[in-house]
């Protein structure tokens, strides 16, 4: 109650925290993330996402834990990306034989200048057919040597052909790389061995590569073929281990951990806000009660019970927001809330407003919380970054609402997946960031507003 | 105390409050801050309560307005009891009376302009609908308390004010609602002795023009007689003395009134050669005050009596009553 | 009743604050004699520099001091130009101290009474910690205290006790001058009596000499021989308290002592309206000219300095000098 304290000063106080350097990072970053998530909302919108992160069907062209593109800045070389080249629009040669059969030929052409040899080969067939289709698939190399690589008989209509996992052609390629250049010193893998320049050094053929599959087609039936060269780099943030691009990951991440935090401090502090005054203001048993249940509240082991929680019921995001903020709002938090009551409530003002005749409601609502939200805002904002990581703690432990891609989440399955022990640290790598990011935003303006508030903290 | 229109009458009022000795102990014990009190007061007068700190007036004065519920005792105001009067009765009480507090730069919330601050009462009271009549109210009673130029004043926060300047919004505050008593708690012995009169001439003036009763609270017994008709001498939760303010100023008969005027101090340069004659110690703890008479530790003038029974109110003189033995029929 | 021998002199006593929002002026020249024994009351609005004047006095300074210059002359010896460190050794409580305004309330609540008097002796004398208790039970006892108080705690003391302990522990070092900053004015009038009544016993008993600070003219009448009247930062009039009370000449001070209610006389007392200057901005000519009844344009744009009226009587009031 100095005098000295600024009454209604919002709009200095506002002026104020504009004036340090470290408040207007955090805000530059802060709205960096707003803005990306608005984009992301408009852009993809959830049940899309949640649809795209759930099915793995539709990434299925996609590589396998491929690293972001700009990676490349790292490797000093271009790595390859993934090419596709299908038969849509290119007319195979067909020629009659005799009961209506046909000779089918299809060359699907494609160029390689990559600096490194791609992870994986799929052919992926798109067929109609009465009777068996057996396909001999040819590979032509820049040089114009052709290889036979195999025939393969459909299994289905939409067969694949894995080329990388076949280990007759890659002891096929083996033989025939030993042929040209002598016993390699290298393993010679199926995509080593069609890529590779034929010398003892280990390099990639530039130039451009064709595939060929011949078939004889009875009447009615038609063959389709879609070649997939899997890169090694994938987009801006590469992809997971389930070839989903971890952009929409990471994107998604961001509004759902922004308000996730948001919302679950905001929430606790309110709530605990109104705890606090009604025990420092009513008092007796009211405050008492209140009392112990904080601190019970305190000794409760707070991520055994949410575990135990989420193993009894089906958990989502709003189950785990509500479950932080029940077991935080009878934080310590309501102790020094409770204090600053009872200490505004001597105060002579609050005396004079019962004089004339203010009711408790609005003593509390007008004279008591607008006194303590100075140093609340702060700390409200400034316990944003706990919240996030809490979210992304409990979904890394597994305990994550099981449909949003979320931070955690993406942490979690990198996690699980090996990825620092196999070298993928993009994967753990981008969601920390972002996380880093978010909190240090809201760290850098909550340190800015307390400033602002706590004069005693100004000098530092 | 005269045929004027009965503003307030007070039955052998109490206020204890109760305190707990300890966790465990069953036992509650009361400070016994107003032990009984009785007095009456006219529309338009005004009475002072003169004693030292802890003697109970703050006490009283916030019984009187009911910011605490008596324990026991009547109090009239306007011909009707509201001793216990609760919700919308208390609602009209409050109405009715005003507050003054001793510390003004508590008095007001710091995040509320000056306007905001009298519009409060207004608000809750509703008796102003619209916002223009309110603001209308609200530099009428800045003009009052001669806060002129009211624009200057009125869209100021608390603490770009002055002690002086806030104890006059204080008093505004205390008489937007037109109320008909006010209790001024020690108004102004938080202020510069220069600022001191000045509020007390305009809470005085106030007081004749709006027929206001007034209840002014202080330890001085010096300013007593320029702003009230009655005097009340209050000494650990006891009315000790109560006459008009002349007469008690003029004719002090109890031994505690005596020693009060003698301690005040009175600018004059003889001062210096002589002591005052002032029992020394200090008042009684009002858990345990005694049973008798409660100045009779320090009273120079204590006989066996004194020490045994406590005194009832005497009337001495015509409307000069005195609580002290030295006054009985006896 | 005092002897000729001037025990402080001061002169041209300045002292400034550095604040945010400018130089706070506090202090500007003051200068006064003291002869031993002597009383000289420092009365003034709250705000004007009093505590400061104090605070000066004995060099107990807050951080942000701008200026603080000006001669203090103590016994003939100019303390001024003494460093920290023989300041402090030789002149802080071995010859002036002082009872801080709201000392009563400054006691450590963790530690003893009776420690805590002694604490001076104990820095300043190295006196053994018993032999300094001693001399606090003693000193207590003279203050009207019953010795035992000295084992107890600050909270399990009154006021009145508080304050006579604060009184015991600025007399334990035997200073010749003690500064007595508002030492009653939280204290009830029964009370204040009481201690007034002690200060001039022990004045008399142990010969010490006063400077005694405090905003109520009628108690400054208690003690005081001499009176200083300080307006916005500078002495507006100094004189012997026989003369100030009867005839005081500073429209100020008129002012003042007409503002006092007295239950000796019938006069009804009257008010000074306006406030005083802030001491960052302070106006123009005289300080006290925007609320004086007697302001003429002079008084606007010129300073009045301090006018001799008599040998120990000086006024800063153009109607006293300068000529019209
Ligand atoms: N440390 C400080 N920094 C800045 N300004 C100060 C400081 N101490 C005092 N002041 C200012 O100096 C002026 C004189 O203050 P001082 O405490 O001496 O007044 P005072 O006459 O003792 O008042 P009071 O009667 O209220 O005790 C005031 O305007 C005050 O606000
Ligand atoms: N809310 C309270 N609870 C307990 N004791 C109180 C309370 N308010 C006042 N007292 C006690 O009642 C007595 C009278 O206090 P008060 O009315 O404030 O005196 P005054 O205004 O005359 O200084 C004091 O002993 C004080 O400690
Ligand atoms: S009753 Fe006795 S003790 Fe009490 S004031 Fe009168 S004379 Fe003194
Ligand atoms: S100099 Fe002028 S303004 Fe100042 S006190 Fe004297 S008459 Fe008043
Ligand atoms: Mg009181
Ligand atoms: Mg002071």
């Amino acid at each position: 109650m100095s005098r000295s304290k600024h009454a209604g000063g919002f709009r200095n106080a506002l002026k104020e925290v504009f004036s340090y350097k470290s408040a207007l990072i955090g805000i530059a970053i802060l709205l960096l993330l707003v803005c990306l998530s608005i984009y992301t909302i408009i852009t993809i919108p959830l049940p899309e996402a949640i649809h795209a992160w759930r099915s793995s069907e539709i990434w299925s062209k996609n590589p396998r834990n491929a690293q972001p593109e700009w990676i490349e800045i790292f490797y000093g070389k271009k790595l390859p990306r993934t090419i596709i080249v299908s038969s849509k629009g290119i007319n195979a040669s067909e020629t009659p034989l005799e009961d209506g059969k046909r000779a089918f030929s299809l060359i699907l052409f494609f160029n390689y200048d990559y600096e490194d040899f791609p992870p994986e080969i799929i052919v992926f067939f798109n067929s109609s057919y009465s009777e068996k289709l057996t396909i001999d698939v040819y590979w032509i190399r820049p040089d114009g040597e052709e290889i036979r690589l195999k025939r393969h008989t459909l299994r289905r209509p939409d067969d694949k052909l894995y080329l990388s996992n076949d280990l007759g052609l890659e002891l096929q390629l083996e033989r025939l790389v030993e042929s040209k250049i002598g016993k390699a010193n290298f393993t010679v893998t199926v995509e080593r061995g069609l890529f590779m320049e034929y010398s003892k050094t280990l390099r990639v053929l530039k130039g451009r590569y064709g595939i060929r599959f011949e078939s004889v087609l009875n009447a009615g039936d038609t063959l389709e073929a879609e070649v997939v060269v899997y890169g090694l780099v994938y987009g801006l943030a590469g992809t997971d281990h389930l070839r989903r691009p971890l952009i929409i990951g990471l994107l998604w991440g961001t509004p759902i951990a922004m308000s996730f935090g948001l919302a679950a401090s905001i929430l606790t502090t309110v709530l605990s806000l109104i705890i606090g005054t009604i025990s420092g203001w009513y008092g007796g048993v009211i405050d008492s009660v209140i009392q112990r249940a904080t601190e019970i509240n305190a000794v409760l082991p707070f991520l055994p019970i949410l575990i135990l929680l989420t193993t009894f019921y089906r958990i989502d995001i709003f189950v785990i927001l509500l479950s932080i903020i029940l077991l935080n709002i009878f934080s310590l938090g309501i102790k020094s809330t409770r204090i600053l009551v009872m200490q505004i409530k001597s105060y002579p003002y609050i005396e004079a407003a019962q004089a004339y005749g203010a009711s408790n409601l609005r003593l509390i609502l007008l004279y008591v919380i607008p006194k303590i939200m100075p140093p609340v805002v702060p700390a409200m904002i400034s316990s944003v970054p706990g919240f996030v990581f809490l979210e992304a703690a409990l979904s890394f432990l597994g305990l994550g609402d099981p449909f949003l891609p979320t931070w955690g989440k993406i942490i979690n399955d990198a996690y699980t997946h090996g990825a620092l022990y196999k070298g993928f640290y993009y994967w753990i790598l981008e969601p920390a960031f972002l996380l880093i990011l978010c909190s240090v935003s809201f760290a850098l303006i909550g340190i800015a507003l307390e400033r602002t508030v706590n004069p005693k903290l100004k000098e530092l | 105390m005269s045929s004027d229109v009965r503003l307030l009458e007070l039955e052998d009022l109490r206020k204890w409050f109760e305190i707990r000795r300890g966790f465990l102990s069953s036992k509650t014990n009361y400070v016994k801050a107003v032990d009984g009190v009785s007095f009456s007061l006219d529309e338009g007068k005004a009475v002072s309560l003169v004693g030292e700190s802890g003697s109970g007036k703050t006490t009283l004065g916030k019984t009187i307005i009911r910011l605490y519920e008596p324990n026991s005792g009547r109090i009239i105001f306007q011909g009707k009891d509201v001793t216990h009067i609760r919700a919308n009765e208390l609602k009209w009480y409050r109405r009715m009376t005003g507050l003054v507090q001793q510390d003004p730069f508590g008095a007001f919330a710091s995040h509320f302009t000056i306007f905001r601050s009298l519009e409060e009462p207004l608000l809750i009271h509703n008796t102003v609908k619209s916002k223009e009549e309110r603001a209308e109210r609200i530099f009428k009673a800045l003009e009052e308390v001669r806060l002129t130029p009211v624009e200057d004043f009125a869209y100021k926060y608390p603490h770009m004010l002055s002690g002086g300047q806030l104890q006059r919004v204080a008093i505004a505050r205390a008489i937007i609602l037109e109320p008909k008593l006010i209790v001024a708690d020690e108004p102004v012995s938080m202020l510069d002795a220069s600022v001191r009169i000045e509020i007390l001439t305009l809470l005085r003036r106030l007081q004749e023009r709006l027929r206001l009763g007034v209840i002014y609270i202080t330890h001085d017994l010096a300013t007593t007689r320029f702003f009230s008709e009655w005097a009340l001498i209050m000494y650990a939760g006891h009315v000790m003395e109560k006459a008009s303010t002349q007469e008690v100023l003029r004719n002090p008969l109890h031994p505690y009134t005596r020693a009060l005027l003698t301690a005040t101090p009175e600018p004059n340069p003889e001062n210096r050669n002589r002591f005052k004659e002032v029992p020394p110690g200090e008042p009684p703890a009002l858990i345990d005050p005694p049973k008798s008479c409660r100045f009779s530790p320090r009273c120079p003038h204590a006989f066996d009596k004194c020490f045994k029974e406590e005194p009832p109110e005497f009337e001495a003189a015509s409307g000069h009553w005195v609580k002290c033995w030295l006054y009985g029929r006896s | 009743m005092s002897e000729d021998k001037t025990v402080l002199s001061v002169r041209d006593l300045k002292l400034y604050y550095r604040t945010k929002k400018g130089v706070v002026k506090a202090l500007e020249e003051i200068a006064f004699d003291l002869k031993k024994e002597d009383v000289l009351a420092v009365v003034g609005e709250s705000g004007c520099g009093k505590s400061t004047l104090a605070r000066a006095l004995v060099r107990v300074l807050p951080r942000n001091i701008h200026t603080y210059e000006g001669k203090v002359i103590l016994n003939g010896r100019n303390v001024m130009e003494l460093d920290e460190e023989t300041f402090r050794r030789e002149v802080r409580w071995k010859k002036i101290s002082i009872v801080f305004q709201g000392a009563m309330n400054s006691f450590n609540p963790v530690f003893r009474i009776g420690y805590q008097v002694a604490e001076p002796l104990i820095i300043h004398d190295n006196v053994e910690k018993k032999e300094a208790l001693n001399r606090a039970r003693q000193l207590m006892e003279l203050m009207g205290m019953p010795g035992a108080f000295a084992e107890r705690y600050p909270f399990e003391l009154s006021g009145g006790m508080k304050q006579r302990a604060a009184i015991a522990m600025a007399l334990i070092t035997n200073p010749e001058i003690v500064i007595l900053d508002e030492p009653t004015s939280a204290l009830d009038v029964l009370t204040q009596a009481n201690i007034i009544n002690l200060l001039k016993r022990i004045k008399n008993e142990l010969r010490l000499t006063y400077v005694f600070i405090t905003h109520d003219l009628g108690l400054a009448s208690e003690l005081a021989n001499k009176v200083a009247v300080i307006y916005a930062g500078k002495m507006v009039e100094i004189s012997a308290a026989d003369v100030f009370y009867t005839e005081p000449k500073h429209p100020y001070s008129r002012g003042l002592i007409a503002s006092v209610p007295t239950l000796s006389t019938d006069r009804t007392p009257e008010f000074i309206s306006g406030s005083p200057p802030s001491l960052i901005d302070l106006p123009s000519g005289c300080r006290f000219h925007p609320r004086c009844r007697f302001a003429w344009d002079k008084c606007r744009t010129e300073e009045p300095s301090m006018f001799r009226l008599e040998e120990n009587h000086l006024v800063r009031c153009w109607l006293y000098g300068g000529g019209k």
